[in-house]
């Protein structure tokens, strides 16, 4: 059988569905990869046959379809209707490659992230029977009709009223992290992955002192790993390049999921991906606000024990004072309710099916 | 568990274990792998997590200490217990910094590739099971036994008295394919890996001419087995085929100018190959048992004298023909192509050796009887 994957906008939005890919090519399966090509590397470096949709990126896209630049406005339900017609856009750039590549490949069925809103459309136009792959945090219901809306024109060239519905949805996250207004989907195990690099040494050091990392994604601030130095922990900063960082604290283009372990603490801005990663390794986790719309599973993850929220949790991106970080890392450190309720989640993570149970009721036959 | 993968020094033996890496990685265990430094990109662009043991490369076996080259013997039974001898030393070279990180790691078992001798002495210095894979369809056993003869001072070091032997072999040839006293074995079907760069239209689509791939497998350079390829590419271009030639960059530019029907480079085996109506190669291993796994008929010229068993066992099963390598004029290449291209029965009996290879069980079914086997040796 012949399996197209579709690729999200980002290398974070496409870790979740690697193994997926992986194992459906290990059963037997052909696999495609289909994306944008800024998100090529990340396909092939996980194995995997990439075919490139469209060379824009999706910032090309903070412009709307007369060529005015569109503002995001602040974070609320505005914010949340212009970013879900950014993805529009996006996916009605990638459409044209999209529907050629299924013209041409003829897969048997299309698995979509969830916000590669171009994948059911594609799948609808080839008689393909489409597969829907969510992360379910972090994915709000109004960027998908939002999405759809920008996505208009495209739905009425393809005699459409609406997005099609999936044959099948996959769903990552745990049930109890999961959100509430979910729709319906198979269960599937995360397994950690990220793009992968050789690994120092310091890595597997024989021994167990447990680890802070911070994984930030951008720049990380000098002053928070100065203030972590005063923690009984090693510290570590994972997916940068090396780049100048206080002495003693080890710092690469480490895989998080690679670099830490079972009683780890990770302080991270909540991105889907880096959560789930966490919760697969029993690691707790020290929450700064992130982009809008990661405050939600935030706030869960929170009451559930595996995490600590610094900051006004309320306002996307709003500074923390370090203090406020190492005063919640060592609380974390010391009190074992954290990692307890690490665990618990893990061991609902493992509960769920793993990525090679899933590829025969992928692959099984559509009953009509 | 934790998977300690140790890898060859070539990527086309590595190539042949990383499904059961990947698979055992889906599956949530964690999984490393051990190479020398200069494959460990081909690791790592597998999605799989690589550690480096050591800064030289396989091919220095073939140098002395002092740079010269060693000479290759010319009598088959010297050239299998060089060849063994230089994988022997290989492994030495490994296990130093192997050791180290199996110390520091404890891994719970321990895979390695066929010609991978560091592998059963790491497992067995961990006190773990070793599991071993086949990375093609067999190679002569002289290699090994050479191997283990060299690795005599590593196993007074160790404290062994032999070579360690494997708890659970992975095969990945079909049965129908197997030497008749091949060693029982847990058999895997084999799922064709190679390193991914940009897919294209035209690897996925095809003419009206038949299509003709010549590969001469992932270890050419222009100063290595060239001539064999460049060869191969004017023989088969002169007929009326569309002809892709699988090649890295910078040995396709040395076989250009080609012409209008001829492709060069960087080409996605697993992709082209299920347009192909023939794959012409000096018959490396991944090479002839991906072709088999997309069903496709292939001509076989085994330059390397290690491809001579299976590639006979492939023609005797009538999905291959091949040419011995002292045959391979022009003229001979041509009839043997259009020879393969015009009989049906080629086509169908690779169709049939694809379909018993789809039938036997994946990687994640070969996973569970490693699981299996660590379960019950703890």
């Amino acid at each position: 059988m012949r399996v197209l994957f579709v690729a999200g906008h980002t290398a974070g939005a496409c870790y979740p569905l690697v193994p997926l890919a992986q194992a459906v090519r290990l059963g037997g399966h052909e696999v495609f990869v289909a994306g944008h090509e800024d998100v090529l590397p990340v396909v092939a470096a996980a194995g995997l046959p990439g075919v490139a949709i469209s060379s824009r990126t999706l910032s090309d896209f903070l412009v709307d379809r007369g060529g005015r630049t569109v503002e995001l406005p602040e974070p609320g339900h505005e914010h949340d209707l212009a970013v879900g017609r950014v993805f529009g856009r996006f996916a009605a750039d990638g459409l044209d490659g999209l529907l050629a590549l299924v013209r041409d490949w003829r897969p048997d069925r299309v698995v979509g992230v969830a916000t590669a809103y171009a994948a059911p459309l594609a799948a609808h136009d080839g008689g393909v029977p489409y597969v829907r792959f969510a992360t379910d945090l972090a994915e709000p219901v109004v960027h998908m009709l939002a999405a759809v809306a920008e996505l208009g024109p495209e739905l009425e060239k393809l005699g459409l009223y609406e997005l099609p519905a999936p044959w099948r949805s996959v769903s990552v996250a745990p049930p109890s992290l999961r959100a509430p207004d979910a729709a319906p989907a198979l269960p599937l195990r995360h397994i950690p992955y990220e793009t992968q690099s050789a690994l120092p040494p310091w890595v597997h050091p024989g021994q167990d002192r447990p680890r802070v990392l911070v994984h930030d994604h951008g720049e990380t601030r000098p002053d928070l790993l100065e203030g972590l130095r005063e923690l009984e922990a090693e510290i570590v900063v994972t997916g940068q390049e090396e780049g100048p960082v206080p002495p003693g604290v080890r710092a690469g283009r480490v895989p998080l999921g690679v670099a830490v372990r079972p009683g780890d603490v990770v302080v991270h801005r909540g991105r889907p991906d880096v959560v789930l990663t966490c919760l697969a390794r029993a690691a707790a986790q020290v929450l700064l606000p992130g982009d809008p719309g990661l405050d939600e599973h935030a706030g869960r993850l929170a009451r559930l024990g595996a995490a600590r929220q610094v900051g006004d949790s309320a306002v996307p991106g709003a500074p923390v004072e370090t203090e406020e970080v190492v005063a919640a890392c060592r609380e974390v450190l010391a009190d074992p309710a954290y990692g307890q309720a690490a665990h618990r989640l893990r061991a609902e993570i493992h509960e769920m099916p793993l990525p090679a149970d899933l590829v025969p009721l992928l692959t099984e036959e559509v009953v009509a | 568990m934790r998977v300690l993968f140790v890898a060859g020094g070539t990527s086309g033996v590595i190539f042949s274990i990383i499904p059961l890496a990947q698979a055992a990685r889906n599956a949530g265990h964690e999984v490393v792998m051990a190479a020398p430094e200069n494959v460990v990109p081909t690791i790592t662009s597998a999605g799989l997590t690589a550690v480096a043991v050591t800064s030289r490369k396989m091919l220095d076996t073939l140098l002395y200490d002092d740079g010269e080259r060693r000479p290759i013997p010319t009598d088959l039974h010297e050239r299998y217990i060089f060849n063994g001898r230089c994988f022997g030393r290989y492994a030495g070279w490994c296990l130093e910094g192997l050791l180290d990180f199996a110390d520091r790691w404890r891994p719970d078992v321990v895979v390695g590739g066929t010609l991978v001798f560091a592998a059963p002495l790491v497992a067995r210095h961990a006190g773990v099971p070793y599991v071993k894979q086949a990375v093609d369809m067999g190679e002569p056993r002289t290699i090994d036994l050479a191997a283990a003869a060299e690795l005599g001072p590593w196993l007074k070091r160790l404290g062994f008295h032999e070579m360690p032997r494997s708890d659970l072999f992975v095969d990945i040839c079909p049965p129908s394919l197997r030497e008749a006293d091949a060693p029982p074995a847990q058999i895997m079907r084999y799922i064709p890996y190679s390193t991914k760069g940009r897919v294209e239209s035209w690897m996925y689509t095809k003419g009206d001419r038949p299509r003709v791939l010549v590969s001469a497998g992932s270890r050419v350079t222009p100063d290595r087995d060239f001539e064999i390829l460049s060869g191969l590419v004017a023989k088969v271009g002169a007929l009326d085929v569309e002809l892709l030639v699988a090649a890295p960059a910078d040995v396709a530019e040395a076989l250009r100018p080609l012409p209008d029907n001829v492709r060069a480079g960087w080409l996605p085996l697993d992709v082209v190959a299920p347009t192909c109506d023939l794959v012409v190669s000096h018959a490396g291993g991944t090479t002839v048992l991906g072709n088999m796994h997309y069903g496709v008929p292939q001509l076989l010229i085994p330059y390397l004298p290690y491809a001579l068993g299976f590639t006979r066992r492939l023609t005797d099963y009538g999905a291959a023909r091949m040419l011995p390598p002292e045959d391979d004029s022009p003229e001979n290449v041509a009839e043997a192509c259009r020879e393969v291209l015009g009989t049906p029965s080629y086509r169908q009996r690779a169709r049939d050796v694809a379909h018993e290879m789809s039938l036997l069980p994946g990687p994640s079914q070969a996973l569970a009887a490693v699981e299996r086997l660590v379960h019950t040796s703890r």
